[in-house]
């Protein structure tokens, strides 16, 4: 066996080595993976992070369409409107196509919300007129309600 | 001017409504709905009957497209598409966006049991 091993030392290093790069090519690939599911499970946070943000801001335009305070509720409108121009640049690469297309759908709404309260007040609107603006400011908040849903049980798949 | 390329885009979004393949949605205007395209791009089909000069209800129509930057295309009945091909998407539109068909079933069935 020492004369053996004497004899080819060489073959034998150069089999163990070969086990160890190997062995270090499948650490690698294991630490890979476990960099992109952190990576991701951060991204899939911080998304779920911004819907939850924008429920409560369209939660907020469906308060204030309620009271009549059509100032607020365009301010509000305005601004979620623009930032949900931000969520859709800023998630495209990683969201699915229903969500994507459910995020212009809660962007478009909001267009029509702020054309409606800024071409005649709140207050002066007929019943059906505030009822139908209501129900669109509703579907705003459920959109961004159903994505922020959406995004926590793909979180909790996770772990 | 007739625009073949609008024309393409209406009968496709009117084939596929008819197919059940584009789904509408109610907006904040009572006669506006709106469907969301691929490539991030919003439909919307209006049909408003605005006074005219003598004070009589005169009816407008129109088809609009938007994008990120607002609005791209906006195609009134005329040339691209008449009116009677108009009335037939936005009808079918407004049946899908308010769930029309639905209601009315569940009506006959509840009328059915009367």
């Amino acid at each position: 066996m020492k004369d053996h091993l004497s004899r080819h030392w060489g073959d034998w290093a150069s089999v163990v080595g070969l086990v160890f790069s190997f062995l270090a090519f499948v650490f690698s690939k294991r630490a890979s993976k476990a960099a992109r599911e952190a990576r991701d499970s951060v991204l899939q946070k911080s998304f779920g992070q911004d819907m939850n943000d924008a429920n409560r801001a369209a939660a907020e335009i469906v308060y204030f369409v309620s009271m009549d305070r059509g100032d607020m509720a365009s301010f509000r409108t305005r601004e979620l409107m623009s930032q949900t121009s931000y969520f859709i640049a800023r998630w495209k690469d990683k969201l699915p196509e229903a969500s994507k297309k459910n995020l212009v759908k809660a962007r478009q709404q909001l267009r029509t919300i702020q054309q409606k309260i800024s071409a005649r007040a709140v207050g002066d609107m007929s019943p059906d007129q505030k009822s139908q603006l209501s129900r669109a400011c509703q579907q705003v908040s459920s959109i961004f309600s159903e994505e922020h849903g959406n995004s926590i049980r793909a979180t909790d798949k996770e772990v | 001017m007739e625009d073949p390329k609008t024309r393409q885009l209406f009968l496709q979004v009117l084939q596929k409504t008819k197919a059940g393949r584009i789904t509408w949605t109610p907006t904040a205007n009572e006669s506006e709905f709106l469907t969301v395209l691929p490539g991030e791009l919003a439909l919307l089909i209006s049909k408003t009957y605005e006074p005219d000069s003598y004070g009589n209800p005169d009816e407008q129509a129109a088809m609009v497209l938007r994008g990120e930057d607002g609005e791209l295309l906006r195609v009134e009945p005329g040339d691209t598409f008449n009116w009677s091909e108009f009335a037939e998407l936005y009808e079918l539109a407004r049946r899908k966006a308010l769930g029309v068909d639905a209601k009315v079933d569940k009506l006959l069935g509840d009328l059915a049991r009367m």
